[in-house]
């Protein structure tokens, strides 16, 4: 009886080579990974400088709310509050 | 000064000249790269994939070659790389071998390989499929040639094991 692995490795060494193979073009695929990679890298660059001018424009400035007592009084007069229930 | 710069022309001439020899091989062999991808990975779509990403690596890597003589090895070492990144969980009937010779064993056999770890088939396939030296398989696994016999020796009784098994 012959060896399993024989028969399926001589089958192996007859096997068509696929088309894709034979008209692979490494040179072309290198050029589109090349084209690929400065592609990313090109927007990732316009994607820093657009979140940068964004940060730029969208400073967000934060009234300053002081509530000291007089203004409290103040405001508590006109909401026509009583003393104690200030 | 005029020395040095012909030296470096030269250098650059016999390099380029390496590099040439290098595509002139990866294009007269891509039959024995494909066939030797299919030897590991078993699947079709799968070897493709190896023998594609093996021409892209040693094209890339063309001008790092030193000896000539020695470009086979490269690129077998190369392509078993890139065979054993590749997972083999899945196997899919596929055209090419299924449709030819003992439709039943064949597709048994890849099916008992699939499941074999990758290392374990890669080295099958190097000494029974290749049949190359221990020196020669060590090379291409990138292992001490001590090894290379315990693993044969493994990967044939897990296959055995395997084959009754099923």
């Amino acid at each position: 009886m012959r060896d399993p692995l024989d028969g399926y490795f001589a089958e192996v060494r007859e096997a068509a080579v696929p088309e894709s193979v034979r008209q692979f073009q490494p040179e072309a695929r290198w050029q589109r990974e090349l084209a690929l990679d400065f592609s990313w890298a090109a927007a990732s660059v316009m994607l820093v400088l657009l979140l940068a001018k964004v940060g730029e424009r969208g400073e967000v400035s934060v009234p300053q709310i002081d509530p000291t007592w007089t203004q409290w009084r103040q405001l508590s007069a006109e909401l026509g509050l009583r003393e104690e229930e200030r | 000064m005029l020395s040095i710069v012909h030296s470096i022309g030269w250098i650059r001439e016999r390099s380029e000249r390496r590099a040439d020899r290098v595509v002139a091989f990866l294009d007269a062999e891509r039959p024995w790269i494909f066939r030797l991808a299919l030897a590991i990975v078993h699947r079709t779509d799968l070897a493709e994939d190896v023998t594609q990403e093996t021409l892209l690596a040693c094209w890339k890597a063309r001008h790092s070659v030193r000896e000539t003589a020695a470009i086979r090895g490269w690129v077998r070492r190369t392509l078993v790389r890139q065979a054993l990144r590749q997972r083999v969980s899945h196997l899919a009937m596929d055209g090419e071998l299924a449709a030819r010779g003992d439709l039943a064993e064949s597709a048994a056999v890849r099916a008992v390989l699939a499941s074999m770890p990758a290392s374990m088939r890669a080295v099958l396939a190097l000494a029974d499929y290749e049949r190359l030296s221990y020196a020669e398989i060590a090379a291409a696994l990138e292992i001490p040639e001590g090894t290379v016999g315990s693993r044969l020796h493994a990967a044939r009784a897990m296959f055995r094991a395997r084959w009754e098994g099923q």
